[in-house]
């Protein structure tokens, strides 16, 4: 048997389709991250009132460990080295930039608030990101903080 | 409907069900293989908003790692279930949807194909209903383009065994012409 007709009998086979099912969880998939992208900007996060340090789970932790990665940019030395710490770095420096990553959206389903309104919950992973320069000796500091946040989006069209 | 949606859906509706059979490399069970491709086209859309199908290696990519995952995850599920004597329900859904007329043909080929080291199986997968070339089997996959046209080499040299002896009533029953068999 030539490899040519192995390939054409293989080519001759159709994957079979998959469910219906997931194109609508596709589709709703892409709505969220449609109804995110439009909300973002405005400031639609929210987080609601004292329940929120309970909510936040390992955000809250990553936060508070925020990874300190420093990436000292070494210039040549001419003063006596100057030892660098967060606090330093950051009243002593300029947020240079800050960034947002989204990492991902979980659909949480139809919530209502106190109001009775009913409301679209997304819970949002993302990873803030703040860099500075000590002007002192140019090391740059990146600050990392992981979180965790649910996201409320109104209802307007079910 | 708006361009950009009917632009998602008429490249999900062509690439979900290669990508749902390249998920089932690992993950058989068809459930399994669905969520997997959910998760990996709406991140990759993400990201490459629009399509461009010189991503479609990334769409791959993201499909391998997440399986590799979930089966990871599904190894510790999977040991915690049997720990607790519930039986898991098997799922063996065809991987392809042949003619009716070509149902022993696509039997025998699946056979075949099953039978395939993973390693084989998947750059057969890839390229034969993935349509990807050797160079983005080996971006998407992370190996070298030798070892890609190795493995594929081999996969055709196991399938030629395994079929040879079932060539004629496999060229019959799939409608293909047979290519004329070399005098020597």
């Amino acid at each position: 048997m030539k490899e040519t007709e192995i390939e054409n009998l293989l080519r001759s086979m159709q994957p079979t389709a998959p469910s219906a099912d997931l194109l609508q969880r596709v589709e709703r998939d892409m709505q969220l991250a449609r109804l995110f992208r439009e909300a973002a900007p405005a400031a639609a996060i929210t987080r609601r009132g004292g329940a929120w340090m309970g909510r936040v789970t390992w955000g809250a932790l990553g936060a508070a460990a925020a990874v300190m990665l420093m990436t000292v940019v070494q210039r040549p030395q001419t003063t006596a080295p100057v030892v660098a710490s967060i606090a330093n770095a950051s009243v002593a420096s300029p947020v240079v930039t800050s960034s947002r990553e989204w990492v991902s959206l979980d659909d949480g389903g139809i919530v209502y608030s106190e109001q009775g309104e009913p409301e679209h919950l997304v819970n949002v992973t993302s990873v803030e990101r703040h860099r500075w320069v000590n002007p002192v000796d140019g090391a740059e500091y990146v600050v990392e903080l992981p979180m965790e946040e649910e996201m409320y989006l109104p209802v307007t069209v079910q | 409907m708006t361009a950009a949606e009917n632009d998602w859906k008429s490249c999900f509706m062509e690439l979900a069900p290669r990508l749902v059979l390249y998920a089932r490399q690992w993950l058989p069970s068809m459930a399994d293989a669905e969520d997997v491709v959910q998760l990996a086209f709406v991140r990759w859309w993400q990201h490459n908003p629009g399509g461009d199908r010189a991503h479609v290696p990334l769409l791959y990519a993201a499909v391998r790692t997440i399986s590799l995952d979930a089966i990871r995850s599904d190894g510790r599920r999977q040991r915690r279930e049997l720990a607790s004597e519930v039986a898991l329900p098997s799922e063996d859904a065809p991987h392809f949807d042949p003619p009716l007329e070509n149902r022993e043909t696509a039997r025998l080929l699946e056979q075949a194909v099953q039978r395939l080291p993973t390693e084989q199986r998947e750059v057969v997968t890839m390229r034969v209903w993935g349509g990807l070339t050797f160079a983005e089997i080996a971006d998407a996959t992370q190996i070298s383009i030798n070892t890609v046209a190795g493995r594929w080499r081999y996969a055709l040299q196991s399938l030629q065994r395994t079929l040879e002896p079932m060539r004629d009533d496999l060229i019959e029953t799939s409608g293909l012409t047979a290519a004329p068999i070399p005098q020597s």
